[in-house]
């Protein structure tokens, strides 16, 4: 059997003696190879801008269940729903493949709740009641104070807004404007400095028959945090954070004094459940499987999902450019092979004459076929790189493509390691595929051509 | 060695080698081979009924003009064509039988070549083209190249290793060639019109230097030719007319090189000590012994 080596050194020779011819389908190839990388790096490009866009409006490995669900189906239609959450789905969701963390939201609108600051200062703004100990999962990031223990069952947690929220129900107020705004028009700070503010929260029972409220237990909290303002999250931004099991006795007090039925409680049912994945995909399944269950979920993921349909049909757009000018260069390298078995009859009659075997024939010819689609696809990725630091730093470039697609930041082409390396194979493999029908007619010359003498 | 072309010169017999010989001797045995060639409706015998054995170590000339089918002949004992009946053996092999993948082993241990057109690779230096069969069989670089240097010495073209074939005369092309058909110590050598494109004074030489080497390692040199002078070289004369083998006779005194085989080569003082160590890389059971 003849050596690899051996056949390696005659293809180069072979490429080599028709310098002009294999320099200019290495071209072609180049070409062909930029045209490709080049638009996918494209389409690379709007999906990392898509997800910096999703990811500016939340955690895309999260996945949250409401009770009223606001749906979007397959099709982009939205519909209404109404799921169950308790405590035995929270459960079930927390046995699930790739999720890290499930955090319940019990918050309830049929029931009034007060937080109270020094007892002169008042606020009603929605409270939410929550583990601790899955917080760290969820991004809640603060801007001053601290973040709860997993134990500690007197926390408060500010939305950045909610501290605004504080005021005086004795003071009588003629200028709501003058009251919160300077007169430049920046606001002016909150009532309440609630780090060094005696603070409380309790229920205010109001009695259907009567119209009389009644003041409940009062509770006090002691560890105190302000949420970091998200603008983009209104959630972080206008909610109060405070222990599940507080919010659920307080529920439970209001209940009692209401003769609320057990199996009518909505102390265990919740408002949201908000689960955690370990990566985008295993959201992506693990919303999946949560739809089994039969419950209605909303994450940024399904979002994400239809936007990356809509841009699916541009980019496939961009790859058919890409793939045809590859395709071109596919039929030149078959071009180039075929001219070379005809100026190569004798000589490689010759070499069957002399005992070369059919298969070093036949390796030869894709060796130099698939070396035609190496060399051009790695000179092919360095164009591209050149291209593609072309569209991301010239103006002009951007503006056309409609440079940071979705307002973000992110580079309009992006080539990752993956893509080199997945460029330079298929420009092989195209050499070699495009070199495999020209390498089974070399092997069928015939050796009777070497030795006829009209030469 | 020069006991071979002894024996076959005392075995000077009126009769036809082919029939005279014993089976075991024969490296070449032929029975039955026709080749018909269809040209339209009509229907050419390029080869009729041919029955031909070779002996192992015999220099052997099959004449005639063109149109004979030698060169058909030729091509059916080397396996490049398929006869429409009949079978040729060489060294045990039915090649007619085999097929074309397996040849290629075949030739590589078996058969070496000689053409008209020298058929040398040209982008390949004279050192190189003569490697090439070893090179096909898969021998290292250096010991195919440590080959090709002696063969290239014993064809006199030690100083011409590096050299293209375009920058070679055509004389010294065939001698790469020859040097290339007995590089891998096959046992037949087929040369087909080895000198057509020679003039005569190199032809001379051409033929001294193939049948000299080919008597010195003991192997079985095939000529095709339509040249009677060359037929004076070979040991044995076939002629074909029409595809029939018209006459088989043993010649009894071969044209040879004066003062021996060895030194055939045209510079021959500069390789005469090449050609002895040469001669020890071809094994003795190359040689046969026919009386």
């Amino acid at each position: 059997m003849m050596r690899i080596t051996d056949l390696f050194a005659l293809g180069s020779r072979n490429l080599w003696r028709r310098k002009l011819r294999t320099l200019l389908t290495i071209v072609g190839v180049m070409v062909g190879t930029t045209a490709i990388v080049t638009m996918i790096s494209l389409g690379i490009g709007m999906n990392v801008s898509l997800d910096a866009m999703i990811s500016q409006l939340g955690d895309l490995t999260v996945i949250t269940l409401n009770e009223y669900a606001y749906i979007v189906d397959d099709n982009g239609n939205y519909y209404d729903g109404q799921n169950t959450l308790n405590d035995e789905l929270v459960e079930k969701i927390k046995a699930l493949d790739g999720v890290v963390a499930v955090m319940p939201q019990l918050q309830n609108y049929r029931y009034s709740f007060k937080v109270t600051a020094n007892k002169r200062f008042e606020n009603y703004a929605t409270i939410v009641g929550v583990d601790p100990a899955v917080l760290p999962y969820f991004g809640y990031e603060l801007d001053s104070g601290e973040m709860p223990e997993p134990g500690d069952k007197n926390f408060v947690l500010f939305g950045a807004e909610t501290l605004y929220n504080f005021y005086n129900p004795n003071k009588v107020i003629r200028d709501w404007y003058k009251e919160y705004y300077n007169e430049d028009g920046t606001r002016k700070p909150p009532k309440v400095d609630v780090h060094s503010a005696k603070l409380e929260v309790f229920g205010i029972y109001w009695d259907p028959k009567t119209g009389e409220q009644k003041i409940l237990k009062k509770h006090r909290l002691n560890t105190v945090g302000v949420l970091k303002l998200d603008e983009q999250n209104w959630e972080t931004s206008y909610n109060i954070y405070m222990h599940i099991d507080l919010v659920r006795d307080m529920i439970l007090e209001q209940e009692k004094i209401a003769k609320v039925k057990a199996t009518e409680s909505e102390a265990y049912k919740y408002n949201t459940i908000k689960v955690k994945t370990a990566s985008i995909k295993d959201a992506e399944r693990v919303q999946e499987e949560i739809k089994k269950m039969g419950v209605m979920t909303y994450g940024l993921s399904d979002y994400r999902k239809q936007m990356q349909k809509q841009q699916a049909a541009t980019q496939y757009i961009l790859a058919g450019i890409g793939a045809m000018s590859l395709f071109v260069a596919a039929i030149g390298i078959a071009n180039t092979m075929i001219m070379s078995i005809y100026e190569r009859t004798r000589e490689i009659g010759v070499m069957k004459v002399l005992g070369c075997p059919l298969s070093a024939i036949r390796g030869m010819f894709l060796y130099e076929a698939s070396m035609i689609g190496f060399i051009g696809g790695i000179i092919g990725i360095g164009l591209s790189f050149g291209v593609s630091y072309m569209f991301n730093n010239v103006e002009a470039f951007k503006l056309a493509l409609g440079g940071g697609m979705y307002g973000t930041q992110t580079a309009l082409s992006i080539i990752p390691p993956w893509l080199v390396l997945l460029a330079i194979v298929f420009s092989t493999m195209v050499g070699l595929v495009s070199g495999y029908l020209p390498a089974r007619r070399a092997t069928k010359v015939s050796a009777l051509e070497a030795i006829r003498n009209d030469a | 060695m020069i006991a071979i072309f002894k024996a076959n010169k005392s075995q000077d017999s009126p009769r036809t080698a082919a029939s005279g010989a014993a089976q075991g001797d024969n490296i070449i045995t032929i029975r039955g081979l026709r080749k018909v060639y269809k040209l339209g409706r009509e229907r050419v015998v390029a080869l009729d009924n041919i029955d031909l054995d070779i002996k192992r170590g015999e220099i052997c000339c099959i004449l005639g003009t063109s149109g004979s089918g030698k060169s058909t002949l030729l091509n059916m004992m080397a396996g490049l064509e398929p006869p429409s009946r009949g079978s040729v053996v060489i060294d045990g092999v039915e090649i007619t039988k085999t097929p074309e993948r397996k040849l290629a082993k075949f030739r590589q241990e078996v058969l070496g070549f000689v053409f008209q057109s020298y058929n040398l690779l040209n982008t390949l230096t004279a050192l190189e083209n003569v490697a090439l069969p070893l090179t096909f069989k898969g021998v290292p670089r250096k010991k195919r190249e440590k080959l090709a240097k002696k063969m290239l010495a014993d064809v006199g073209l030690k100083k011409h290793m590096r050299h293209k074939p375009s920058q070679m005369s055509g004389g010294q092309q065939q001698r790469v060639g020859i040097a290339r058909a007995f590089v891998a110590h096959p046992k037949v050598v087929f040369a087909d019109e080895p000198t057509g494109n020679l003039d005569s004074k190199t032809t001379i030489e051409i033929m001294e230097l193939m049948t000299s080497i080919a008597r010195k390692y003991g192997l079985t040199l095939v000529i095709v030719t339509h040249d009677s002078e060359i037929a004076a070289y070979a040991d044995r004369i076939i002629r074909l007319l029409d595809g029939r083998i018209i006459s088989d006779e043993l010649n009894p005194n071969p044209k040879r090189v004066a003062g021996g085989d060895t030194s055939a080569a045209a510079d021959a003082s500069e390789t005469e000590k090449e050609n002895n160590v040469g001669g020890k890389d071809f094994p003795n059971e190359t040689v046969p012994v026919t009386t």
